[in-house]
């Protein structure tokens, strides 16, 4: 495919879409709310993406769950199973299963849990009718006749909107009630016209802290029959008898098949129901239908959005900026961020971002991960800072997309694949209502907010963020100290600051011309291990003589980004509005590195607390500030530059799908304790899988606005 | 001097009786230093209105040869006066933040009555914020003013 094909095809769609899409939907600029009328808060974490045997993931329900809010103890949780539908009922219990040696962390006696009763990758024998992977049809009363909808195959698939309405939901409700976690179910969409969404219609789940008679999935599961590129179901949802038609959408209206009450097909040539850009305007209706059944306690997040690569008219692949700023416009409110730190960051090639990932010629955007997240995100002045430079409220979100561990079992430490959710990632989110009232639409709003960050391996577990306007008639040097002061209460209390003339994480602060700010950080740097099941030292490290056990790793340094906004772009706009990655449409050449801070420069306080601020003088322009942070200094070979800029994750692991043989990884792994299950290429062992995951750990925080009274209105965010 | 100032010092001056005097020593008047404090309080509290960042008390509080990393009094008015008329037209202008000083002591007093002022500053906008810090001050005629670090670089 032609880049000139694409483009030609992007611009079309664009112009297309401009009738579409509500501009009016950009929220009212208003200064960050009054201190006092904050309720306090505290950043809890948890995952939104992450998948059982109802798709391909490889565990039952209630064993990911389990591993998600107990053993790695996320305060919440969201089941995101792909749409379409599958065979298999993650309904079941666990199947005991077969350690892989070395098996770390298990016990691998014949007296305790795992052998002799265990079983391989698979499960256990059908006949036995247990375990996970055992099919909806051998398992369910009725057999065959209880899965609904018109499937012909062997065992017979069920339509994933009938998993969760009828099967998951009840788990998923159960398990959050007696866990006293809120626990939810969500959809990974396999979106018309892209790859996947992670998206959450709530409206009628009950989860804990809500009590009584139970809640039901019935709207996540329509949104699931309505939108979900893989669903092919045409019986409205049998009884159910849904219909997909949004109100007032008169010209997606029109689309909406007769018989299936949907729009079918996505992108595609003209032939069928498929048409070149049709399955991003079916996307679109789905963000629509959300917003006028759920407003405010819906999402709808693009995953792993480099991936798949570019965006393809034809094809059903990746995001480009046009569509990010598609999704925001149609509904900010449920279109608010993306995953730009993906899932999957212990496989083989990390994120499973690739050459080739789409096929031939067809690589993820920006091939690899950098630093483990997507250069959407990654890199300074790409389509992250694009977005920001419009004032728009578009945020960094982290997932696990846990599927399996490789070749490793589900009990084991290592992995040749994922992480579960909590064990590596993690997003960070206020929740004004407080640990004591913990709910999911809590949980939704600070998603929402911005008012988030996201990290892995635990580099950092606490964070507060703050501008100020400076107060000239205060010294100096006490305003600084105050602040500083009041971010360090707040990361004591894993809360926020709340001091009126300033703003945190996803807020704006609104200044007169040439005002004087103070930003104020405070970052905890847990004390102790993370999760990883290594203690030698982190081979990246090792390249420049530190030494540093790979579980204890040691924030080196944090970067404070900024850049300036200029204002929402046009959809008619073509130029500025869609483009691909490197495009001036996904570029904002202002931003750049404003300060560094690193143990030469920031306060130690008690229990790994790293205190800092700088003054940022006589500001003239709308601009933002954010931060990302990490453990591996500045140039530290094939890992970050001389900026301190993550590289090409793909360029630094072994990898074997390139033309013709494998190429070998650029950082060795040669301590004596370094796993058998890394890369080895003629001899040589490489940081690679899980350990390549562990030694290049990040956190990016969301932005604070500064909107300069008479420069660039901030619309996007209060 | 204008009526409000000579007003001013009156006050200050009779709070200063035990002050060992213009031409430097010590200086230890807990009384001196608790007006002072009630002095920057009641001016930083004028704040919350439009007409108080440019209110001659606030004027008060600085020497004219103050200079806390390169603010001068004539910056620090100047930027109060900049922020009195975007609030004035701008009801959304989030105004820098406010806060109180307690405990004041001012101590360490040198020849030319430069000052050592160690206080604690407190915002409780929600969150009790409390911090010791100490600056300089000047007294001239009895009357103490923020004289700041003296220094032209930012530090910060």
């Amino acid at each position: 495919m032609s880049k000139q094909f694409n483009l030609r095809h992007t611009a079309l769609a664009v112009s297309a879409l401009v009738g579409l899409i509500s501009v009016a939907t950009v929220q009212t600029a208003a200064a960050a709310d009054k201190a006092k009328t904050k309720a306090a808060g505290t950043y809890v974490t948890g995952d939104f993406h992450n998948h059982s045997t109802c798709s391909d993931g490889s565990l039952s329900m209630k064993k990911l769950i389990d591993k998600s809010v107990k053993t790695y103890g996320l305060d919440w949780f969201v089941q995101a199973d792909h749409g379409g539908s599958s065979a298999r009922n993650c309904t079941l219990s666990e199947d005991p299963f077969e350690p892989v040696a070395p098996a770390l962390g298990l016990t691998n006696s014949a007296t305790g849990p795992y052998p002799p009763a265990t079983f391989p990758s698979g499960g256990q024998p059908a006949a036995t009718l247990k375990g996970p992977n055992q099919s909806w049809e051998s398992t369910l009363p009725g057999g065959r006749a209880d899965i609904k909808g018109d499937g012909t195959a062997t065992p017979k698939a069920m339509w994933r909107w009938q998993e969760i309405k009828e099967f998951q939901y009840k788990v998923t409700e159960d398990e959050s009630r007696a866990r006293q976690k809120p626990i939810w179910m969500g959809v990974e969409q396999n979106a018309p016209g892209h790859e996947h969404i992670s998206t959450t219609v709530l409206q009628g789940q009950k989860p804990w802290p809500q009590a009584g008679v139970m809640g039901n999935a019935t709207l996540q599961a329509q949104y699931e029959y309505c939108f979900d590129r893989n669903d092919g179901d045409t019986s409205r949802g049998a009884e159910n008898q849904w219909d997909c038609s949004v109100t007032a959408s008169a010209n997606a209206n029109a689309l909406v098949d007769p018989t299936a009450r949907k729009i079918r097909g996505t992108n595609g040539a003209e032939a069928g129901f498929n048409a070149p850009d049709r399955g991003h305007l079916k996307s679109l209706e789905g963000i629509r239908w959300m917003n006028e059944k759920a407003p405010t306690t819906s999402y709808y997040i693009p995953a792993h959005l480099e991936r798949a690569g570019k965006y393809d008219p034809i094809a059903n692949r990746g995001f480009n900026i046009e569509h990010l700023r598609n999704f925001n416009n149609t509904a900010p409110n449920i279109a608010f961020g993306f995953e730009s730190m993906p899932g999957h960051q212990a496989s083989a090639t990390r994120g499973e971002y690739r050459a080739g990932f789409g096929g031939p010629g067809i690589d993820s955007v920006g091939v690899g991960t950098y630093g483990g997240t997507g250069i959407y995100a990654a890199r300074i002045g790409g389509v992250w800072d694009a977005l920001l430079g419009e004032g728009r409220n578009w945020w960094f979100f982290a997932s696990s997309d846990y599927h399996n561990r490789g070749q490793f079992g589900p009990d084991q430490r290592e992995s040749t694949q994922d992480f579960y959710p909590g064990e590596y990632q993690k997003d960070y989110v206020m929740v004004r209502r407080g640990t004591n009232n913990l709910s999911a639409e809590g949980i939704i709003d600070g998603l929402r907010s911005g008012n988030s960050f996201a990290g892995s391996g635990d580099l950092i577990d606490r964070l507060a963020f703050v501008a100020c306007t400076a107060n000239p008639a205060i010294p100096a040097a006490a305003f600084k100290s105050l602040l500083e002061k009041a971010a360090s209460n707040a990361v004591a209390k894993n809360a926020e600051v709340r001091i009126d003339g300033c703003a945190t994480m996803g807020e704006k602060l609104v200044v007169a011309p040439g005002a004087d700010l103070v930003v104020a950080i405070a970052v905890r740097d847990p004390e102790g291990t993370n999760n990883a099941p290594y203690s030698f030292p982190n081979p990246s490290l090792k390249q420049i003589n530190i030494s540093q056990p790979l579980n204890a790793p040691v924030l080196d340094h944090i970067d404070v980004i900024g850049g300036n906004v200029t204002g929402y772009v046009s959809p008619t706009d073509t130029s500025k509005y869609a483009g691909l990655e490197g495009s001036a449409a996904a570029s904002n050449s202002s931003t750049g590195i404003k300060k560094v801070f690193s143990r030469t420069n920031w306060t130690v306080a008690a229990g790994g607390v790293r205190v800092m601020s700088y003054r940022i003088p006589a500001v003239k322009v709308s601009q933002y500030v954010r931060l990302r942070g990490t453990n591996l200094p500045a140039a530290t070979p094939f890992e970050t530059d001389a900026n301190g800029n993550p590289l090409n994750d793909y360029d630094l692991i072994p990898q074997d799908d390139g033309v013709t043989a494998t190429i070998p990884g650029k950082v060795k792994c040669d301590d004596a304790a370094c796993p058998a299950h890394m890369r080895t290429i003629n001899g040589v062992k490489y940081s690679s899988f899980d350990v390549a995951g562990w030694s290049d750990l990040w956190f990016y925080s969301n932005p604070i606005y500064i909107e300069v009274i008479n420069s660039v209105k901030i619309a996007g965010t209060k | 001097m204008n009526l409000s100032r000579t007003s001013l010092s009156i006050i200050v001056v009779s709070a200063l009786m035990t002050l060992s005097g213009c031409g430097g020593g010590s200086y230890s008047s807990a009384a001196a230093a608790d007006t002072f404090a009630t002095r920057v309080n009641a001016a930083y509290a004028s704040f919350a209105s439009v007409s108080g960042l440019t209110s001659t008390a606030v004027a008060e509080l600085f020497d004219a040869k103050y200079l806390d990393m390169s603010f001068t009094k004539t910056i620090v008015l100047d930027a109060l006066k900049a922020s009195a008329a975007a609030l004035g037209n701008t009801p959304e202008l989030s105004l820098f933040p406010l806060a109180q000083i307690t405990s004041p002591v001012i101590s360490n007093c040198d020849a030319n009555n430069v000052c050592t002022l160690n206080a604690t500053l407190v915002n409780s906008d929600a969150d009790t914020t409390s911090v010791e810090f100490s600056t300089k001050v000047i007294i001239v005629s009895g009357v103490i003013y923020f004289y700041g670090d003296q220094s032209s670089t930012p530090s910060i």
